[in-house]
């Protein structure tokens, strides 16, 4: 075992709380519970600290590495940290007859409570636009192709060539909408955040590829609908008919409609950020 | 079947999942219709078993149950390869009998169950049950309308709209929509997504639909439920219990990491995981913090032994961690105590996850599905 790996619960144990607030407040409430409970709570926090052992240990670590020691931060799921806290901060309340300590108590409470450094997740949990969770454009997009394919009368699936959010809030509002790209390539470029970064990545791709390349008929496909690089009209044909793509939904200002048209993609339908093409 | 071509009997029930997955108000009713059954059968657990227990108790043991039966069907149906459909049918004669003879039974403690309602809320506390309401309110509201669209959910949901498409289980992926060879228990170990394929399929609800508001309503709720039964263990005082609640449910409103179970609960409630930060591992800690007051009590080691069944049923994440838990729990039982015995109901608790494991790893060597 290397030596990095030793550290590893430490590590984790610092990013779990995404703030060491949190963990200093857990601390704070097991030591509170710990040192003013009688004899019954001694023993429940007899429990905590060998579950706390067992899970925080190394060698949990080391029998589960093969498993999902990718996932290994749900261990620490075992602890009702929370609850514990707001136990610790009543019981504390309740113990304080002034009503300027009680104020006093709660007003540092929300204090180390409120330190994180990305704020409170009224901020970092996005608001779905309405109860299926997708974006509106999605499901509008969704219909326009719905309603095409059943005017076709397909009985099986479509696929539609969209950027790989937009491709997966559309199957998951119409199973019988199919991603166009796979997700490999987006994970590839996506992940460059810098523009540059990313243009680099997906010409340089470009120039590299051969015909065997799995990615060979997905990256010019990628390259139109994110608008980077350029795309011969033959190449484009080609990868549509590799792909078996169907539809072809691009961002308003990434869309050039010439190059559609004359790649043999007829104009289906628009939305206020969306434009749809269907493949001939 | 081939992949791409479907039957008319599903094209007509898509047609009908178009026309009706506006009904809004057809998911609040399934909602209340499954909240009630998991009570009747936690109520008939206890029936049967003459235990005596609280209305919340036995809500909770009911969930349990009802995944854990659920699972004992659609586990030999996923792996013979059976269709959505005839899982459907299996389902809906088992759980029609069982919650029918569940009504029969609490037909005849009606009263006792109007004495615990009127013993539970207390008058003089009608302010703190105002504010646990509307915080639970704000809560159910950050959770059910929360952003979350990513790959996980692309094969999650994906593949519970995958199985009522194609009137399968589990055999096509659900990002992709691709056929797959065999049975991958890495996603199918767990029933939980193919119930939701179940109940959206009898009653041609939309996936998504169906998620977000049933699913997540049903896990914060139960969330919020399971932390009052914890705060039993630490706080003695009633109301103090209730104040607790209170505090918490303010605090899961400011965590802001998403490794706490409690932002992955608000996040991401549609999705097992969360179901096994929020709802199981709470549940585990709820009873052993019983069993160690009352370590006699077989009860309570029944119960768990429910929880520790129906954990893998729900999420395969609690795969792990559960026989973790009851391990070193019943481990300091039993040394603290002197008594071997502990270690014994303990390990009956585990063989559930113990067994469930071992079929995942013949799954991963290729020997089964």
């Amino acid at each position: 075992m290397r030596m990095g790996e030793w550290f590893y619960f430490w590590n984790i144990g610092q990013s779990y709380f995404g703030n060491v607030c949190y963990l200093l407040l857990f601390l704070f409430a097991a030591v509170y519970l710990f040192v003013m409970a009688k004899k019954n709570k001694t023993k429940l926090f007899l429990v905590y600290i060998s579950i706390v052992f067992v899970v925080f240990g190394n060698l949990t670590y080391v029998v589960l590495n093969d498993l999902y020691a990718a996932t290994m931060y749900r261990q620490f799921w075992i602890l009702p940290a929370t609850m514990i806290i707001a136990c610790v901060f009543v019981d504390i309340i309740s113990k304080r007859k002034n009503i300027w300590e009680r104020v006093m108590i709660v007003a540092l409470f929300l204090l180390i409570l409120t330190q994180g450094g990305t704020g409170l997740n009224i901020h970092t949990i996005e608001k779905a636009e309405n109860y299926y969770g997708i974006n509106k454009e999605a499901i509008r997009c969704a219909k326009i192709i719905e309603k095409d394919r059943q005017k076709k009368g397909t009985e099986g699936d479509v696929r539609a060539l969209s950027t790989y959010d937009m491709q997966i809030q559309m199957r998951l509002y119409n199973a019988y909408i199919d991603e166009g790209t796979c997700q490999d390539l987006w994970y590839i470029t996506e992940r460059f955040t810098a523009t540059e970064e990313l243009e680099n990545k997906v010409v340089g791709l470009a120039e590299t590829m051969t015909e065997d390349c799995w990615y060979y008929y997905q990256l010019p496909l990628y390259q139109v609908i994110s608008g980077i690089g350029v795309v011969s009209e033959e190449v484009y044909v080609e990868a549509l008919k590799q792909q078996q793509i169907d539809y072809v939904v691009i961002g308003k200002g990434i869309e050039d409609a010439d190059f559609m048209m004359r790649s043999g993609c007829s104009f289906l339908g628009e939305t206020d950020a969306y434009v749809l093409y269907e493949v001939q | 079947m081939d992949g791409k071509s479907f039957g008319q009997m599903e094209r007509i029930t898509y047609i009908n999942i178009q026309k009706r997955k506006g009904d809004f108000m057809l998911y609040i009713i399934i909602l209340l219709a499954l909240m009630m059954i998991f009570y009747l059968w936690g109520h008939l657990l206890s029936v049967i078993f003459r235990i005596k227990h609280d209305v919340v108790s036995e809500w909770i043991i009911g969930i349990f149950l009802y995944f854990g039966l659920f699972q004992c069907i659609y586990f030999p149906a996923v792996m013979t390869h059976q269709s959505l459909q005839m899982l459907c049918i299996a389902w809906c004669i088992v759980a029609t009998v069982i919650t029918l003879i569940g009504i029969v039974c609490s037909v005849r403690e009606i009263e006792s169950f109007r004495a615990f309602r009127v013993r539970a809320l207390e008058p003089n506390l009608w302010f703190i049950y105002l504010g646990c309401g509307f915080m639970f309110c704000i809560l159910l509201y950050k959770a059910v309308t929360a952003h979350d669209v990513g790959w996980d959910a692309a094969a999650y949901y994906g593949s519970v709209a995958e199985s009522i498409k194609t009137n399968t289980l589990f055999q096509y992926d659900g990002e992709s929509g691709n056929y797959m060879e065999g049975i991958n228990l890495h996603f199918a170990i767990s029933g939980f997504y193919m119930h939701s394929a179940v109940v959206c399929k009898v009653f041609s609800l939309h996936v998504l639909l169906f998620q977000n508001v049933v699913v997540r309503t049903i896990l914060i709720f139960s969330n919020c439920l399971l932390m009052y039964q914890i705060s039993g263990g630490i706080l003695k005082e009633k109301n103090n219990r209730i104040y607790a609640l209170l505090v918490y449910m303010a605090m899961c409103m400011i965590i802001n990491s998403d490794r706490m179970p409690e932002y992955f609960m608000l996040m991401r409630g549609g999705e097992t995981k969360a179901y096994c930060g929020a709802m199981v591992y709470p549940a585990i800690v709820w009873l052993l913090i019983n069993i160690f007051f009352n370590a006699e009590s077989k009860k309570w080691w029944g119960y768990l032994l429910v929880v520790a069944f129906a954990s893998v049923p729900i999420s395969a994440s609690s795969l792990v961690g559960v026989p973790i838990v009851i391990g070193a729990v019943t481990l300091v039982l039993a040394i603290y105590n002197k008594c071997v015995r502990y270690l014994l109901y303990g390990g009956i608790c585990c063989m559930p996850n113990v067994i469930w494991g071992g079929i995942y790893l013949l799954n991963m060597r290729g020997y089964i599905g």
